[in-house]
């Protein structure tokens, strides 16, 4: 009786969450990717239009990913005094698209791909330029990818 | 104890909830407008014209590049005593266009997902792949 009236009494909370956002890049797709030889044309027929859009240097980079993950997030809050609750949480998911990143040349050639998280594999903007994955709030469609 | 147990259980359905909720973000894209774009035909007058304003624009050097998206989300939730179920589905149409540095269109790439969002509550232990 007692995790449940912890938990009637909003002290002790658990939600299990999942989350699909954007579609995945198709693995045969960034199979056939070859350096120096595919191209932009290559990558937008087969992966869609990617997710972000980087200048870099004479060409560009180009992101395509998604984020699926499930997980746990358990919250507690624990009365410490008059007046004061001690709050505590804790999450298993990682808020982030997975995917592939492409780089072109100013000739639209292919010249180095990479798969991972987006957010570690994009060139890092300048503050004042388009949303980066790491600051993109998923669950807002105002700021969403 | 058989009293509690039952005062326990009455109290399941006043304390449960769910939840079905869907957001759409940005105007519909119609995928036979973007057929009609040809690259090296049209200018980005004409996309504009088309497709309406972008929702982002990125300079590429002398180059550029518009985008525009559709974005579809859908979640489904159950909140029981215990602990409560969440399921999240978000799903994109999206163009991105690209011009050289005479405004004339040289790519298109388009993704049409969006419809595919779904209501689906998670399951435990489900695999996320």
């Amino acid at each position: 009786m007692l995790p449940l009236a912890l938990a009637a009494a909003g002290c002790v909370s658990g939600d299990y969450e999942r989350f699909d956002i954007e579609t995945p890049p198709r693995r045969e797709v960034i199979d056939s990717l070859v350096v120096g030889e595919s191209d932009l044309e290559h990558c937008l027929a087969g992966l869609g239009a990617p997710l972000f859009v980087r200048e870099l240097g004479k060409g560009a980079a180009m992101a395509w990913g998604a984020r699926r993950d499930h997980g746990w997030n358990i919250s507690a809050s624990v009365p410490v005094g008059k007046g004061f609750n001690a709050n505590l949480r804790y999450t298993s998911e990682r808020v982030a698209l997975r995917g592939i990143v492409c780089f072109f040349d100013a000739d639209w050639k292919l010249v180095e791909f990479k798969e991972g998280w987006l957010e570690e594999l994009l060139p890092i903007e300048a503050e004042d330029g388009p949303a980066r994955p790491q600051d993109v709030d998923l669950l807002d469609p105002r700021g969403g990818a | 104890m058989r009293a509690s147990l039952q005062l326990s259980l009455l109290l399941v359905p006043l304390c449960s909830s769910c939840l079905l909720s869907r957001s759409d973000t940005n105007e519909v894209i119609l995928p036979e407008a973007v057929a009609q774009l040809q690259p090296g035909v049209h200018t980005a007058a004409d996309v504009v014209g088309v497709l309406g304003g972008p929702t982002e624009v990125v300079q590429l050097g002398r180059r550029s590049a518009y985008k525009y998206d559709r974005r579809t989300e859908k979640q489904t939730g159950l909140w029981l005593i215990l602990f409560g179920l969440r399921g999240v589905d978000a799903r994109s149409d999206r163009i991105w266009v690209f011009f050289d540095e005479d405004e004339m269109l040289t790519h298109v790439g388009s993704t049409f997902e969006a419809k595919n969002a779904q209501y689906e509550l998670p399951l435990l232990g489900e695999d996320d792949e």
